[in-house]
């Protein structure tokens, strides 16, 4: 038996300008989880380390 | 006499040396008592002069005026040359021959002194960062629209897309079915995208809206006021808007119909 509503993936964001993060968010959704958009690879690798992350960009 | 008096007898002796010495200091050479010049600064419409400074010729003393000008110098008797100076006021010497104890007050009375300056020409410029230096250069191609900081300024918005309303060349409304979205249209991409010639082909009504050089996701007319209206104008120092083909320079040629890209005051953060 399959899933009629499968949980969609969930992503992280990762660049260092708050307004080209935003706009990622705001195009994935709501095909995407957006889990967090952070704007360091430091920052990134801490939130792939406490969320459960499907895809990281 | 054992040794031990005859050391206490030499001490003795050697005491009363000390004490006549004493009693008979060498003869200090009396010094005169000084004279005292008192006075006060002043300019020729008989203003004071602070910070004035009244010094004795060959020697160190010297006196600096007060806030009202005034000024008092003790100075060894007999002829002697005094020197005033104030800035921007020419120097003055004074003749004085005082007998010891002797007090005079004199007013110091100095014109201003004229200074002719080369005349010059001040060239103002607005402060870009190297990172504008792009935007200035494409300005200076002319194709376009640019607006600067001051530009922004002047006009009445409540969000970034207002900045584009009334431009040549530019539409912006709002969607007719959904009252939360707004559209940036770019004419010249409409009528090639449906107009005669295109075939009723959608060919590449894109939109491309770039912050601080980073392309930001989505081209159409929607999405473009949806990017802008994450921007704060506030922090926006320069823009410049390609409104088709023909004005787009190669940075932001890509597949892109028109171009809005903006650049912030702190760059990316």
């Amino acid at each position: 038996m399959t899933d009629s509503h499968p949980k969609p993936p969930r992503v992280a964001i990762c660049d260092d300008h708050r307004v080209v993060a935003e706009s990622f968010r705001r195009m994935l959704r709501p095909t995407y989880a957006v889990v967090g958009a952070v704007a360091t690879g430091e920052e990134l690798r801490t939130l792939l380390g406490t969320a459960d992350v499907d895809i990281a960009a | 006499m054992g040794r031990a008096a005859a050391a206490v007898a030499m001490l003795a002796l050697s005491a009363v040396g000390a004490g006549a010495r004493a009693q008979n200091p060498p003869a200090r050479e009396p010094q005169p008592e000084p004279a005292i010049v008192a006075g006060v600064f002043v300019d020729t419409a008989g203003k004071p002069i602070a910070h004035g400074v009244l010094s004795v010729v060959g020697e160190s003393l010297r006196v600096v005026t007060d806030s009202q000008g005034r000024f008092r110098l003790a100075v060894p008797p007999g002829p002697k040359l005094l020197a005033a100076r104030a800035l921007g006021y020419q120097p003055l010497v004074l003749t004085i021959s005082l007998e010891p104890g002797q007090s005079t007050i004199r007013q110091v009375r100095l014109q201003v002194a004229g200074v002719p300056l080369p005349e010059m020409t001040v060239v103002g410029q607005r402060y870009v960062p190297a990172r504008l230096a792009g935007f200035v250069e494409r300005r200076q191609r002319g194709l376009g629209l640019f607006l600067d900081r001051d530009s922004i300024e002047k006009r009445p918005r409540s969000e970034m897309s207002d900045l584009f309303v009334g431009r040549a060349g530019i539409r912006v409304f709002q969607d007719p079915y959904d009252p939360t979205k707004r559209h940036v249209l770019f004419t010249r991409c409409e009528e090639m995208s449906f107009g005669p010639g295109a075939g009723g082909a959608h060919t590449g009504n894109r939109i491309g809206v770039y912050i601080d050089g980073s392309r930001l996701p989505g081209s159409s007319s929607s999405d473009a006021a949806s990017n802008l209206a994450l921007i704060n104008s506030a922090d926006v120092e320069a823009i410049e808007v390609y409104r088709g083909p023909s004005e787009l320079p190669d940075e932001f040629m890509t597949d892109n119909c028109a171009a809005i890209v903006i650049w912030t005051r702190a760059g990316p953060r």
